[in-house]
């Protein structure tokens, strides 16, 4: 089970609908994301063109991860069902390991809960059978939220569809991300990793 | 769900407290006390109304939870078929803005000097007497010109209103920061032109573009970024079509997201969009790649040309035929020869030459297109528009593969600068070459609404003559309409006309200004001009949802307008209709119709004949409708004209749409089939095809409407209303020509850069400045400027600069980027509402506001008098830091963090204008 | 990222702490400067607690400790650990040195808080290594944790030994050699991380001159001029102090994700500690 998300590059749109909708769902502070978007560009490329695109970053649900790694307390846990990399707001105790062993920076501190918070998947709408507020906001079709070892779910599916070359994850330093990003060179190059 | 948790009664009890004296932007406590908590749904449990945002134009369909009274989320409808469930930043700020502790609470009145932010909080009874006695009082002593009416402020669907208000008035001025620099010239010029609609995506049209497997090869998106104008509706549409394999040409000074994604993309020159136009069409008349038998049947090409009047002969005037005929060279004959609608098999007519007619020169109107263009090679457009030639013929080519299942969406860029009519003449006469016209594919379609601009109330004066439209003696005094006669469209007046009246008092002193719009000083060119001329007016009257600039520099009484969540309205998308629900109304805010309703009222009620005429159905026609009492008659209106217009039943009341949408009023497949190629239709009266919309029946591109809307107020000598005017002192052309922008970085040395302005994601228009998620995320004037301007300024990313131009400076925060060409610049608007509440509240509008930069004065665009917005020069200098109190980070814009509060029924609440029987 | 002055100081002290215990345990195994051990064991343990204390205020609440302690493979708890032990051996020890009981037992808990102390300025480092973070990802970082706490911690003891201290010269030499690895280590940290960040001269100002030169030429002098022992290392000891502090700083501001590297440089926006 390897529920996360899968984001379309070459739709991306940079609209900020993801990071606001993330926002608005979950109650977020100001100042905080949980989920932002980040323009890798503009660049010009070996042809003499302008290119950009736009990355969404939220939490990228690691195989192997290395905030459940550092965690003094188990406070950063693996959903045995869901398989989601989650925080255990009660167990947690604001030493902040997580916060620098993640790779992507996509933890945040809250002031007002003392814990560390992050990307949830949006388990309160996934439960109920929903798509996380991003996938559900997203105003190009390019978030894809899924379960990657489900053939059938819509993640898999936009990973099978995508040219293999195309298909990119964020860099992986041991921690093997498994949210994968679709970028075709005729967008952009990759410019977020070493795969 | 119920919306209404407490009595009217008890609530204006509570209501009728003493004026309080406060700053409108002061922290919101609400002075409102709930009497009681009369929750309709005290479990808490979560409901859901379907509704439609209005934060932009675009109108997606949400659905907005419910909670105890109060909504608490917004999310995107799924059912909605442009935008699949999608919903934009702008759209999620719904509940940050309808709670916004700046939210104007209940009408007040000035009692400091203007500026300086002083109020006292007055009852809707004293405010609406005010208005109307001074109104009334001017009315008798200056007639109707004394008035002006003004809108605006993005997302407002009651576009109309001031108009309608005018027309019953009898005269006065309308004006619009948008209007003829915002889609007005391309609303004109486009179907009058093919006949058909505009090509305005953003404006509803483009429909083509919406279908799930679209006949669209190729678009070609000129000035516009619909991923950014609206991330739910253009964004999703965008994505679908570049997944589809549709190819895309974006010419567009900045790296959009549709820039970044496209086939080709061209990187022009602000101001220079009528050059590269006129090279595509060279480009396509030089190779033969036009549609040569639509253009010898469907359009005016093959028609010959007076050559001293600039119009094409009419049969009539060549003793050949009738004033509908137009006149050709038959090849056959080699004769001049009348064409009767449609054609005559029996001639064959020259699309291309030059003859002899009735003893003068005539060339095709054909022939007068091609020598128009001759002069712009691929290598003169490149450099007159600083894009590389080879793109341009691959942008070109792609559109031509493309067609006729291509179209050019023409965005808001080309209305604002003084090519405003040549931009809209250029795009469609390049469609009309191609025959990208009513085929599948192309965006010309004749699937725009019933409803004009998709507005339901509308004025008097556009469907022929009306007992409540202005008369002509009025109308002819329009300030600036005579020289812009295509200003008549929108029966606007031509803003630097306007504000040149209230200055000088010439030719006549207009005294009170009413205006429901957000920010004039942050959308009006030259807004230092317009601050200090606004000033002379007597009576400044602004409604708005908060305090903006405008409120606290210029307005005399402040009205507390609803937020699109407050207001009921209904709108198409595609083949379904659907509803705007209120789901609450909050303070003493009420829908602008009301307001105007209630002014008209109370005129009424002092004895203005035509507005009491306006409060009688049988005046004003049903499907006009007469003015309102209350929100109910006129929420029935809006049910009765979706009812009658869509559902071809014309019971619908409110309940009834409340209940049936959202719903389909035609299949899917209807919607899209059931157009295409509506030109070649019969019309049973004639037994010939129905044609296009145009004066000869067929698409015109060679545009001599224009030049007879210049000499009389119509493409066929008239306006709607069967009035002639004067004609302007300079003639309209009938063929665009490029003009070099007024202010060219070609020769300017002291303001080296051009500046362009665009959209971006977080706001529309002047609004949502306000908004804490949407501030963080962009929370000053950002500008944009090449790593080779900015090496040669000394500025990197972060650092502020001082932008000035020949009207003025401001500050904003350099982003240095290939995004944007060596020697350009690029900004979008700004104003910082924080600043209203500072010592000095006019800072809100002085110091990052690109509208400071703008040139408001001539020369202007001579069909629109559109000034310039975009393509002006300006020089950056590296200054210290921001300017002083602006917020800028994310923990600033804590104290508008929304404070949600219980519906109070609004100013309906409190406020009862009484019946009105004028009989 | 921005400096967690809580870990600075807890590595700083406890740093000292250990080092100056166990400099005094070499000495109690020797035998020598025995009548003050029970100060300086003092002054240690003071350090010891003052910067375990330190390490807990970075904590959302000081009693989340507690739940810390209940997971022994993290690293919290392994400093944790090592500062309750070392402080325990200190407070036997001190005990037994004041009833002048039990001499061979009082070694082994000199020896064994030494040891600790030593050990847990190393680990301290050590909890930093992490895959995301490249510039920290070094095995010269943990040494540098190492080798500046040392001049610090015996340059304490000295100063507490005072001018007649009994056979300093191989503490001496300890000492110099610490500071001038400490010194070496910054130098390939800093400049080895690949951060952009301006850190002159918290690195030569503070951990080569202020953290390596003065301790040096101190312990140099302090060979010769006996009579001043008390106060060159005191000088070498609040230089000693300042150098190793820097080092931390700067490994706070060398912070590199391993993601930024290869072009993703905005991804450090996030950072928000």
């Amino acid at each position: 089970m390897r529920n996360t998300l899968v984001i379309d590059l070459d739709r991306c749109i940079g609209c900020y609908s993801c990071a606001v909708a993330c926002k608005t769902e979950n109650d977020i502070p100001l100042g905080t994301y949980w989920n932002k978007v980040i323009e890798m560009g503009p660049t010009i490329n070996d042809r003499g063109k302008k290119e950009t695109y736009w990355l969404p970053v939220q939490c990228q649900q690691c195989e192997n991860a290395p905030c459940i790694h550092v965690c003094p307390t188990g406070a950063s846990y693996r959903d045995e069902e869901s398989g989601i990399v989650l925080i255990d707001k009660e167990k947690c105790i604001g030493c902040k390991y997580c916060m620098m062993a993640c790779p992507y920076g996509v933890r945040t501190w809250s002031e007002t809960e003392q814990c560390v918070e992050k990307c949830t998947l949006c388990g309160q709408r996934t439960s109920a059978g929903e798509q996380p507020a991003c996938v559900a906001a997203c105003c190009a079709e390019a978030r894809f939220y899924g379960d990657l070892d489900d053939p059938a779910s819509d993640v898999a599916r936009a990973v099978a569809a995508a040219d293999p070359k195309s298909v990119h994850a964020l860099m992986n330093v041991g921690n093997d991300p498994t949210t994968a990003y679709l970028l075709s060179e005729s967008v952009a190059a990759w410019k977020g990793g070493d795969n | 769900m119920n919306t209404m948790t407490m009595s009217r009664r008890g609530f204006v009890k509570t209501a009728a407290a003493a004026a309080v004296l406060s700053g409108v932007a002061a922290e919101g406590v609400s002075h409102l006390v709930p009497v009681a908590e009369a929750h309709a749904d005290e479990g808490g449990g979560e409901t859901i109304v379907r509704s439609m945002c209005r934060a932009c134009i675009h109108n997606c369909g949400v659905k907005v939870h419910m909670r105890n009274g109060r909504a608490v989320k917004i999310e995107g409808d799924e059912a909605d078929p442009m935008s699949h469930g999608a919903i934009c930043p702008k759209g999620l700020a719904g509940i940050q803005a309808l709670y916004n502790p700046m939210r104007m609470k209940y009408p007040m009145r000035r009692v400091g000097e203007r500026g300086t932010n002083e109020w006292e909080r007055i009852s809707w009874e004293e405010a609406i007497n005010e208005i109307a006695d001074a109104l009334w009082e001017a009315y008798q002593s200056d007639g109707p010109q004394a008035l002006v009416c003004s809108t605006g402020g993005g997302g407002n669907p009651q576009f109309f209103s001031p108009h309608r208000f005018l027309g019953v008035w009898g005269g006065g001025n309308f004006f619009e920061p948008g209007c003829a620099q915002c889609y007005l010239p391309r609303n004109c010029v486009q179907p009058k032109m093919n006949g058909t609609s505009d090509t305005s995506i953003a404006d509803g049209n483009c429909s083509e573009l919406y279908f799930d497997d679209t006949p669209t090869e190729c678009l070609v998106c000129w000035g516009v970024c619909p991923s950014y104008d609206s991330p739910g509706t253009g964004g999703v549409m965008m994505s679908r079509l570049r997944a589809q394999g549709v190819r895309t040409v974006v010419i567009d000074p900045r790296l959009t997201p549709d820039a970044a994604k496209a086939d080709v993309w061209l990187q022009i020159r602000p101001g220079t969009d009528v050059a590269l136009m006129l090279s595509w069409m060279k480009y396509i008349v030089d190779n033969e790649a036009y549609d040569e038998e639509f253009c010898l049947k469907w359009t005016n090409l093959p028609f010959l040309v007076n050559e001293e009047t600039m119009c094409t002969y009419r049969a009539s005037e060549l003793g050949l035929g009738s004033d509908t005929d137009g006149v050709v060279w038959d090849k056959k004959t080699q004769s001049v020869k009348a064409l009767p609608y449609p054609w005559d098999d029996a001639i064959e007519p020259a699309l291309d030459g030059e003859f002899e007619v009735d003893g003068k020169k005539s060339r095709t109107a054909f022939r007068a297109l091609k020598d128009n263009c001759a002069a712009w090679t691929f290598e003169k457009t490149a450099e007159v528009c600083w894009v590389d030639a080879d793109d341009i013929e691959a942008a070109v080519k792609l559109f031509i593969e493309g067609s006729p299942q291509a179209g050019i969406a023409l965005g808001v860029a080309t209305d604002q600068y003084i090519q405003s009519a040549q931009a809209p003449e250029g795009v469609t006469i390049l469609d009309c070459l191609m025959g990208n016209v009513q085929c599948p594919g192309a965006m010309i379609q004749l699937r725009a609404s019933k409803i004009p601009c998709n507005y339901i109330v509308l004025p008097f004066d556009v469907f022929g003559e009306h007992p409540l439209q202005t008369p002509y003696e009025e109308k002819v005094k329009r300030l600036g309409y005579i020289e812009h006669k295509a200003l008549g469209h929108w029966l606007a007046s031509q803003i630097p006309a306007v504000f040149d009246a209230i200055d000088t008092g010439k030719p006549y002193q207009p005294k009170i200004w009413i205006d429901r719009s957000g920010n004039k000083l942050a959308m009006l060119a030259d807004a230092s001009h317009k601050a200090a001329v606004g000033k002379k007016m007597e009576l400044i009257v602004h409604m708005y949802m908060y305090p903006t600039s405008m409120s606290v520099e210029l307005a005399d009484i402040i009205l507390p307008t609803a937020e699109w969540l407050e207001t009921a309205y209904a709108q198409d998308r595609m083949n379904m209709y659907f509803a705007r629900r209120p789901v609450t109304q909050l303070y003493e805010a009420v829908d602008e119709c009301m307001i105007w309703s209630w002014i008209a009222k109370a005129l009424a009620d002092r004895g203005h004949k035509r507005f009491q005429q306006s409060f009688d159905e049988e005046v004003a026609t049903k499907f006009l409708s007469p003015y309102w009492t209350s929100y109910d008659q006129y929420k029935d209106y809006i049910a009765y004209r979706v009812g009658s217009d869509y559902f071809g039943d014309e019971t619908w009341t409110w309940d009834k749409l409340d209940k049936t949408l959202p719903a389909a009023y035609k299949s899917m497949e209807d919607y899209q089939n059931d157009v295409y190629y509506s030109y070649q239709a019969t019309n049973p009266e004639t037994g010939k095809p129905v044609g296009f919309g145009t004066t000869s029946g067929k698409c015109e591109p060679y545009f001599d409407g224009m030049t007879i809307m210049g000499r009389t107020g119509g493409v066929n000598g008239a306006d709607a209303q069967g009035f002639t005017y004067p004609p302007a002192s300079v003639d309209y052309l009938p063929l665009p020509h490029y003009v070099e922008p007024t202010e060219s970085p070609l020769t300017d040395t002291e303001y080296p850069l051009v500046l362009t302005q665009g959209r971006i994601p977080f706001y529309h228009h002047g609004t949502l400045r306000n908004v804490p998620y949407l501030r963080e995320l962009y929370p000053v004037a950002e500008i944009w400027v090449n790593p080779r301007n900015a090496k040669d300024a000394g500025v990197e990313t972060g650092d502020w600069v001082s932008v000035e131009s020949r009207r003025g400076a401001i500050s904003a925060r350099v982003l240095v980027t290939e995004g944007i060409a060596p020697g350009v610049t690029y900004m979008e608007r700004f104003w910082n509402p924080e600043l209203l509440d500072s010592d000095d509240p006019s800072r809100s509008w002085k110091v990052m506001n690109v509208n400071v930069l703008t040139k408001g004065d001539g020369p202007f665009n001579p069909e629109f008098g559109t000034y310039t917005l975009r393509g002006i020069t300006v020089k950056i200098t590296k200054v210290d830091g921001p300017p002083e109190g602006v917020w800028i980070e994310p923990a600033d814009f804590e104290p508008w963090m929304p404070q949600p509060s219980d519906p109070t029924g609004g100013a309906e609440a409190v406020y009862d204008c009484g019946e009105a029987n004028y009989a | 990222m921005a400096v967690q002055w809580s870990l600075v100081v807890f590595t700083l002290l406890t740093g000292a702490a250990g080092w100056c215990f166990a400099a005094l345990a070499f000495d109690a195994v020797r035998g020598k400067n025995r009548d003050k051990a029970f100060f300086a064991t003092i002054v240690a343990l003071v350090l010891m607690v003052v910067g375990g204390v330190a390490s807990v205020t970075h904590l959302a609440h000081p009693g989340n400790m507690l739940a810390a302690l209940n997971n022994p493979t993290s690293g919290i708890f392994v400093e944790a650990m090592l500062v309750g032990l070392s402080s325990v051996c200190m407070i036997v020890f001190a005990v037994l040195v004041k009833r002048g009981a039990a001499p061979t037992a009082a070694k082994v808990f000199a020896v064994a808080g030494g040891v600790l102390g030593a050990a847990l300025s190393y680990l301290a480092g050590s909890s930093y290594l992490m895959e995301a973070i490249s510039s920290w990802n070094t095995v010269v970082l943990p040494l540098g944790y190492l080798a500046t706490a040392v001049p610090a911690g015996i340059t304490l003891y000295l100063a507490l030994v005072g001018n007649d201290a009994e056979d300093p010269q191989t503490l001496l030499v300890v000492m110099v050699a610490g500071a001038v690895l400490g010194a070496v280590f910054g130098l390939v940290y800093a400049l080895g991380s690949g951060s952009q960040a301006d850190v002159t001269l918290l690195l030569y100002g503070g951990v080569v001159a202020c953290g390596g030169l003065v301790p040096v030429v101190c312990g140099l002098l302090a060979f010769k001029r006996r009579g001043q022992m008390r106060t060159l290392m005191a000088v070498a000891c609040a230089c000693a102090l300042v150098g190793a502090l820097c080092f931390r700083v700067i490994m706070w501001e060398t912070f590199v994700l391993a993601a930024a590297q290869v072009g993703a440089p905005y991804i450090t926006d996030f950072m928000v500690l």
